[in-house]
């Protein structure tokens, strides 16, 4: 049968599309009215407005107002530790330096504990100083009317960048939000249906699915911002991605058990997974559900089984709850998605700031240039938002770019186009093509690019610094720019020499981690998260894993294999802990000792033994006790399968030692 | 009579009582937003970006009116 669809193309102008033009406008009108305003209330730091809107220049509203938030939240933060910075050493530059190359530090630890915009405020408190305090170092009675000025300058940008995104329609994050969910179902289902087919996991292709899920995350927690229905959405949002990680976690498993367990089933489970209507998934998982509660002869037979539920369960769960995101409703199911972050990567960033910071002031002290100050709190400024940047060094060698590029662009619009007019319009039309061009282009789908472009228009501001009445002092501009450009330099150089981390290190440092929570795991540490958002931060891990880009691809291959060995390990000693935790409850804790201490020992032998010993002492208990028993039984002989299956699995000194 | 706004001091600097009125605004609005989620504000108007806007500019003007 032939497929006819009809495709409509995308109107574009320039080879842009009509939705990159009307961002782009969008930005520059904004960036004129908070310009324009803070003109009108004559703030010293007028130029900060239009810096905020930059920073702002987000493409959906929830991302905006979000961001926003956090600024004014950041701005409060980092002022008040201006204050405390200052008048803690007030008589001694050196000290005051090593005080904000402390705070500075802390804030970019803290940042790498966070995601998204919230990571982002986390540095803002610490690099406000810089732009607070630093720059007044040699006058520190300003710093009060500086943090004043800029904490009104960053609050009229956000005023002016809200008004314009609510007037001009700005898209929201939840339509596009709900599109890329349905596109990862839809490829998590053929993931699963290849499996179904008998077809092995790929680990790669496994870890880009979690990764694909576990980087909307912060679009997730955006959406809050976005509208008043906000919260019932962050709820569906977070409902859908955990379903999605279990629906994973659950043909993975599948994909361990032999190709030829129950070819009926496997035929049936596929057709109902590809309906998508529902009805066929329905009465299968009924079927399963019935089948279950009976028990099988064959503990494979069980195991696909229960497996085969779950898929169908989280399957139905994920589409739920994306229907719940379109239609604004709360989802049933209360969740967390918790994120997992390297604390060591986190402290490593946090002290490369603080020394990178020592060594700029040292060096900008002994140059002896006017606007050091300007430079230091460049350096401290871009190595905190480096930080935040999954890849630090690319995102310095983009910083060198978008600042040689904003340097020209500010002094062809200062000299050559502006050139002494003082006319707000004439500022307005002067700004334009590269305000526009700069925001079309952060739009484009190449990384690099669209970093450079996103960093540049805040450079650009901060070099042409727009004033009521503007200087144009070329002196003003060669210093700024020789400043802007040497910071950018100083901190390419820095981030390769102090404390470089390599994708390798960090590679090792999550499997590390894996390794020693399992560990903790076995043990029987107890965490407080439910299973499934335990699930979702070890596939945040293994999304991260899988973003590193080590020299070979078998070793690539071989550290995600080992990864999601122990998600699914981890998976299943979780399971485990809370049905017999379940059956405790109902029988006693005398039937789970055996159970719990196979389960430290990592001994299938034992764990298969006290299997048999449950389905054994089942019969003597209530029916529900028995249900309890069974799953309990169920999930032992799972654990020990997933035991005898791993490489890793009978060392368990692994876990613990490495 | 003159209508008096109330003028707010943080360290010595007089803070516009216009600022007040908008947070003031902003904190009103933030606890309604359950309440519009509960009527299905939302999904009363084709833009309610701009409705929100506009209930927010209404709860202002009132603030200054009033207050």
């Amino acid at each position: 049968m032939a497929l006819v669809q009809s495709v409509r193309r995308p109107v574009t102008i320039a080879g842009f599309p009509l939705s990159a033009w009307a961002f782009a406008l969008r930005m520059w009108a904004a960036m004129m009215v908070a310009l324009y305003a803070a003109f009108w209330l004559q703030l010293e730091s007028a130029s900060s407005a239009a810096v905020t809107v930059g920073v702002l220049a987000l493409q959906t509203r929830g991302q905006v107002y979000q961001k926003a938030v956090y600024r004014v939240l950041a701005t409060v933060v980092g002022v008040v530790a201006s204050f405390v910075i200052a008048g803690l050493f007030p008589q001694s530059p050196g000290l005051f330096l090593f005080g904000f190359a402390g705070w500075l530090g802390l804030c970019v630890y803290v940042g790498g504990l966070l995601d998204g915009n919230r990571a982002y405020s986390a540095v803002l408190s610490g690099y406000t100083v810089a732009l607070v305090a630093v720059t007044q170092i040699d006058s520190p009675q300003n710093i009060f009317s500086a943090g004043i000025n800029r904490g009104a300058a960053i609050l009229v940008g956000i005023a002016a960048v809200t008004l314009i995104s609510e007037l001009f329609a700005a898209p929201n994050v939840h339509t596009g939000l709900s599109g890329k969910l349905m596109a990862v179902h839809r490829r998590v289902r053929v993931f699963a249906l290849a499996i179904l087919r008998g077809e092995s996991a790929d680990p790669v292709q496994s870890a880009n699915l979690l990764r694909e899920i576990t980087a909307l995350h912060p679009n997730i927690t955006a959406l809050v911002a976005e509208s008043s229905g906000g919260w019932a959405r962050c709820a569906a949002a977070r409902s859908a991605a955990v379903a999605l990680v279990a629906e994973v976690s659950a043909a993975s498993a599948l994909a361990s058990l032999p190709a030829n367990t129950l070819p009926s089933l496997r035929r049936a489970l596929g057709e109902a997974l590809a309906d998508t209507l529902g009805e066929e998934s329905r009465a299968l998982q009924l079927r399963l559900q019935q089948l279950a509660d009976v028990g099988y002869a064959e503990s494979r037979d069980a195991l696909f089984t229960r497996h085969a539920l779950d898929l169908l369960i989280e399957n139905r769960r994920a589409q739920d709850a994306i229907e719940d995101l379109q239609a604004g409703r709360r989802p049933p199911r209360r969740i967390q998605a918790p994120i997992y972050r390297s604390r060591r990567a986190a402290a490593r960033n946090g002290l490369r700031a603080f020394l990178a910071v020592l060594i700029s002031a040292i060096l900008f002290s002994l140059g002896g240039w006017p606007f050091a100050s300007l430079g230091l709190s460049l350096v401290g400024v871009t190595i905190a938002l480096s930080a935040n940047n999954p890849n630090p060094r690319a995102f310095a060698g983009n910083a060198v770019i978008a600042m040689a590029i904003a340097a020209l662009l500010a002094g062809v619009t200062e000299f050559l186009i502006l050139d002494g007019v003082d006319q707000f319009p004439l500022l307005a039309i002067g700004l334009a093509p590269s305000v526009i061009a700069a925001a079309v282009l952060s739009t484009v789908p190449n990384p690099r690019l669209a970093s450079i472009a996103f960093l540049a228009p805040p450079f650009f501001l901060v070099i042409l610094s727009p004033a009521n009445p503007q200087g144009y002092n070329p002196e003003t501009y060669l210093f700024y720019s020789f400043m802007a450009i040497t910071s950018a330099i100083l901190l390419y150089v820095l981030l390769w020499t102090v404390l470089p981390t390599s994708d390798a290190l960090r590679r090792r440092w999550y499997l590390t981690s894996a390794r020693a929570e399992m560990g903790g795991l076995l043990a029987g540490g107890r965490s407080r998260r439910l299973n499934d958002e335990a699930l979702f931060r070890d596939a945040d891990r293994i999304g991260q894993l899988a973003a590193l880009q080590p020299a070979a691809a078998d070793e690539r291959r071989d550290d995600l294999r080992e990864a999601l060995e122990i998600f699914g390990r981890a998976a299943a000693a979780r399971r485990v802990r809370t049905t017999l935790a379940e059956l405790s409850a109902r029988a006693g804790g005398r039937l789970v000792a055996n159970a719990y201490s196979a389960l430290a020992d990592c001994d299938p032998v034992g764990l298969r033994r006290a299997a048999a010993d449950l389905a054994s002492t089942a019969p003597q208990l209530d029916h529900d006790g028995q249900a309890a028993a069974r799953a309990a039984s169920l999930d032992l002989i799972w654990a020990a399968f997933t035991t005898d299956a791993s490489p890793l699995g009978l060392d368990q000194h692994r876990w613990t030692t490495s | 009579m003159m209508h008096s706004f109330p003028e707010l001091t943080i360290g010595g600097v007089l803070v516009a009582p216009f600022v007040i009125y908008a947070g003031a605004a902003i904190a009103i609005f933030a606890g309604l937003r359950p309440f519009l989620h509960l009527v299905a504000f939302d999904r009363a108007f084709s833009n309610p970006p701009v409705a929100e806007l506009s209930l927010y500019v209404l709860i202002l003007a009132l603030l200054i009116v009033l207050f």
